[in-house]
């Protein structure tokens, strides 16, 4: 592949990749409000985060405005997302695999920004020096990146397929993911091994990129190395792996979702309880499109 | 002893007459002195031969919920098409509005990591059988979902190696398995990502109850039906309950010499004391010491007597949003026309959970009457000095059980503590304990159920967990020649714990007894002449 | 629904036992059904707390407490578990052929 076809292949994906993101947040957003199943502890109940209380355990809470918090949510995310806090607490033998493939992914990801700043040097013709500086990082990066993943990644593989807990919750596409994942890392590792300029080579190309330069071409193994990140990328949005986003669904609108009724969601909750119920059994009493409110008010008989 | 042959995912769907697993009471996880002898508990009870001719038994050699085999193969596959319509309902948002997000959000995000198993305390004590894994029902129920609910599933099913069959055994199997979770969201609280194995497991019953008009007699037929009609899952009425009142109030009286008088129907009061009807029937005292301890405090309070204003459970948060929304907004009108200014929630976990937090979203208007968990009802009144207390007078061995809906679920864990280390002189903690607690087995609704065998599946595997945390607590007193007071503020879970000490004999063998909270306080105040904890005698 | 003879007549019962159908309850069916938890004698004792059970349920449609029912009959705790082996909720309530009480009880 040389030409205009890269930064076609590379910005479309770019693109479908963020609209179906988008498309998964916004399908997430726009549901319904729904009734309240909180789990403690809540980060953002400062003073009782310790503890893991809430504003309930004040004595007429509704008196107050209950404040919350907004640094100990950050706390929380980045114990998660940099260490691995709940499987390191809850599941430790599956933290040094799961650790060391974020990890991996985590560098993969940073020296793809690095090769970026690269090509924005090239663009400016910084003194080489301060390039090669920036050149060493960006292979350090990527090189450790690729390493520690594949241990994550193969670790991860070995153990889906020989630890019993696992094996039997793992399908074809969990096993597809992760060599998915693998293929990244190798052919990085094979990428860099037959190139003496890995970080070099990669700058000129993205610069090549950016500036849409016909003349973008790349080696055999750094291309396919591209090409598989990439298809990665169009991947993602269909599996599991959106978690890196939806988690803060999962925790914001549900288990730390303790926001007592307020009068936008009146609002909603009227719509919603007008709505249409279709459940079929007797006690239902749904009729095919009785409304929610209407079956709940009803008088027993 | 054949090695057990390891259970699949798809195992679910095959051979609907047998059972997918035996228990053996000897591969679960061991219990101390004097309670390791296995030989020597009464085991399980097995099914009589009428009963297997007449009841579904493909599970865990348990029943809760007594399915009668179908006449036909007709007539299964009427209940299976049945199921497969739920699983679209629940995705859809005039049906399940109530819990679409959560439950998408669950469903879609699982990355099988398995962090939760271990967290969960019927899977842990069972000596981890596979059955029991938070994920193995959930993970079917996630395939089932994929399969039948969304687009391209069923193509989709085969090419990711998720397929799953859906029959008559998928489906009875299913049912029975979503009666073996206690809904005490330990896995939860686990899982790295936010998925919640025990929002699918009350989902998964929603469908059986919304669609098939299947759910546990207890919960549903004796359960809400009967407390929406009578007033009370117990068969209460109105009138019986005034009356029972009326007998413990003189008895008490009586047996304490101080006067005691329940206040019903009184408009404006301050407050409106809902607790459970159960509490009334068998554990009168508690009752009673709610009455005394609003008194001396002089707080302006009433029961009421409309139905079901004298009963605060709610068995639709187990297994059925409409009938949950019926029993709140009836709750919430009642506190209405009384012109309370708040409702106390009494000392039930579910009725905290249901009426505080989950009903939040239901209530709208004026029906939204502030709603106070009796803990922080009690802590404002204990410290406020208006009652004197000798705490002396509490001076035996006393734990503190963490109802999972009121401490995990609601976050409220230090006010009880407040009062426990204030009232009690040997208050010890469990461990784990406050919002890692361990659930005592009876969560979910399987306290109220009792059907066939299911008693000893609460007794020897869900509160196995509970049993051994309590005997750890009281491990400087093993012996029952000193009374342990083991406080467990919730109806549900003080009848759970009565299951798992009948079987066990944990009363005689180490003497230890269930109790509330408000009976600690009211045996602490230094105006009672007489100790209020009678240890059993009458 | 599971069903047992007693005393010669065919009773619809729960899984546990107790009649459905308590109109259709009769002395002999206490009898039965004390012979079959190896009461093989119904004493004067039994009788009292039976007879108390059984109209108290005809009157309130529920078992009377237990607390209630120590107090009327006079009976110790103890004695009620040595008059009824399984205890006043599970043999005495069903010997007297009302249903099992459930619903956080
Ligand atoms: S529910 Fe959470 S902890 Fe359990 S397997 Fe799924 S992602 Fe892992
Ligand atoms: S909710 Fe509790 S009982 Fe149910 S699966 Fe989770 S941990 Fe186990």
């Amino acid at each position: 592949m040389s030409g205009l076809y890269w930064p076609v292949f590379i910005f479309t994906i770019v693109f479908v990749f963020i609209a179906l993101m988008v498309y998964r947040v916004l399908k997430i957003i726009k549901m319904p409000v729904h009734l309240r199943w909180e789990l403690a502890p809540i980060p953002h109940d400062k003073e009782r985060y310790s503890h893991g209380g809430s504003y309930l355990e004040e004595h007429e809470w509704w008196r107050r405005k209950q404040p919350k918090a907004f640094f100990p949510i950050i706390t929380y995310m980045a114990w998660e997302i940099f260490l691995m806090k709940g499987v390191w607490q809850h599941n430790r033998g599956l933290w040094p695999f799961s650790f060391t493939l974020h990890w991996g992914i985590y560098l993969v990801i940073l020296s793809l920004f690095f090769h970026f700043i690269n090509a924005m040097l090239l663009i400016g013709s910084v003194p080489a020096a301060v390039q090669d500086v920036f050149f060493s990082i960006a292979s350090v990066v990527a090189v450790t990146g690729y390493c520690v993943g594949l241990f994550g990644v193969v670790g991860l593989i070995l153990k889906r397929y020989l630890d019993k807990n696992y094996r039997e919750y793992s399908s074809y596409s969990t096993y597809f993911k992760l060599l998915f994942l693998a293929a990244i890392f190798v052919s990085g590792i094979v990428a860099w091994a037959l190139s003496n300029d890995f970080a070099n080579a990669l700058g000129v190309f993205t610069r090549d990129l950016f500036t849409v330069d016909s003349g973008i071409t790349t080696t055999a193994a750094m291309g396919s190395h591209i090409i598989i990140i990439f298809l990665f990328i169009l991947y993602l949005p269909f599996t599991d792996m959106v978690h890196f986003i939806t988690k803060f669904f999962t925790h914001h609108s549900v288990r730390w979702d303790d926001s007592p009724q307020n009068e936008k969601m009146t609002a909603k909750l009227r719509d919603l309880i007008n709505q249409p119920v279709t459940w079929s059994a007797p006690h239902v009493k749904s009729n095919r499109g009785n409304r929610w409110g209407d079956i709940v008010e009803k008088e027993n008989d | 002893m054949t090695k057990k042959k390891k259970l699949t995912l798809n195992d679910i769907s095959r051979n609907a007459e047998k059972r997918l697993t035996e228990i053996n009471i000897d591969e679960l996880i061991p219990l101390p002195p004097p309670y390791d002898k296995s030989e020597e508990l009464p085991g399980i009870k097995p099914l009589t031969d009428d009963q297997k001719t007449r009841l579904v038994d493909n599970l865990d050699g348990f029943n809760a919920l007594v399915l009668l085999k179908p006449q036909s193969k007709e007539e299964e596959d009427k209940f299976v098409r049945q199921f497969e319509a739920g699983l679209k309902k629940l995705l859809n948002k005039g049906d399940n509005w109530t819990f679409l997000q959560p439950l998408l959000l669950s469903l879609e995000h699982c990355v099988r990591c398995q962090t939760c198993s271990d967290a969960c305390p019927v899977y842990v004590a069972s000596g981890k059988q596979e059955i029991y894994r938070p994920t193995y029902r959930a993970e079917i129920f996630r395939r089932l979902i994929n399969k039948f609910a969304k687009p391209g599933g069923k193509w989709l099913a085969k090419l990711k190696g998720a397929d799953i069959k859906l029959n008559w055994a998928t489906i009875s199997r299913l049912y029975e398995l979503a009666y073996r979770c206690t809904l005490c969201r330990r896995c939860a609280q686990t899982c790295p990502i936010g998925v919640d194995n025990g929002l699918i497991t009350r989902e998964l019953r929603k469908l059986f109850s919304q669609e098939l008009g299947w759910a546990p007699k207890e919960l549903h037929e004796k359960g809400t039906v009967l407390q929406l009609e009578v007033g009370s899952p117990t068969g209460l009425r109105p009138d019986v309950a005034k009356d029972n009142m009326e007998f413990i109030d003189e008895d008490f009286t009586e047996s304490l010499g101080i006067k005691i008088k329940t206040n019903w129907d009184k408009q404006g009061a301050d407050v409106l004391l809902l607790h459970s009807a159960g509490d009334i029937l068998s554990f009168p005292e508690s009752v009673i010491a709610f009455a005394i301890i609003c008194d001396k405090a002089g707080i302006s309070w009433t029961l009421s007597s409309d139905i079901p204003g004298y009963d605060g459970v709610n068995y639709g948060l187990f297994y059925d949003d409409i009938q949950l929304a019926k029993v709140a907004t009836r709750h919430a009108q009642i506190a209405k026309k009384l012109k309370v200014k708040k409702i106390v929630m009494g000392e039930c976990g579910h009725e905290h959970k249901a009426l505080a937090t989950v009903a939040d979203r239901l209530l709208t208007g004026d029906l939204n009457i502030p709603r106070e968990s009796f803990i922080t009802f009690f802590e404002d009144i204990v410290f406020s000095g208006k009652i004197k207390f000798d705490p002396s007078k509490n001076n035996f061995p006393v734990t503190l059980h963490d109802p999972c809906n009121i401490v995990r679920n609601l976050g409220i864990v230090e006010p009880q503590r407040r009062i426990l280390r204030y009232l009690c002189p040997q208050f010890r903690e469990m461990i784990p304990h406050g919002v890692d607690n361990q659930c005592c087995g009876g969560g979910g609704g399987l306290s109220v159920m009792s059907d066939v065998n299911i008693n000893d599946f609460k007794a020897l595997i869900a509160g196995r967990m509970k049993l051994k945390q309590i005997l750890e607590a009281f491990s400087d007193h093993p012996r029952p020649d000193v009374n342990k007071y083991l406080c467990a503020p919730c109806l549900n879970c003080k009848l759970q714990m009565r299951v798992i000490f009948d079987y066990y004999g944990v009363q005689e063998k180490s003497g230890i007894y269930i109790g509330g909270l408000a009976e600690l306080i009211v045996n602490a105040m230094v105006d009672l002449k007489k100790p209020f904890i009678t240890w059993g005698e009458e | 629904m599971a069903q047992i003879e007693l005393a010669g007549v065919m009773l619809q019962v729960d899984e546990h036992g107790f009649m459905q159908e308590t109109g259709k309850w009769t002395e002999d069916i206490a009898r039965a059904y004390g012979q079959k938890e190896g009461v093989t004698e119904l004493t004067d004792d039994h009788w009292k707390a039976l007879n108390y059970l059984r109209n108290y349920y005809l009157a309130n449609g529920i078992c009377p407490m237990v607390r209630r029912l120590v107090k009327e009959t006079g009976f110790t705790l103890k004695k009620l578990y040595d008059l009824f082996p399984e205890g006043p909720a599970n043999s005495a309530c069903k010997w007297a052929g009302v249903p099992k009480a459930t619903g956080c009880v």
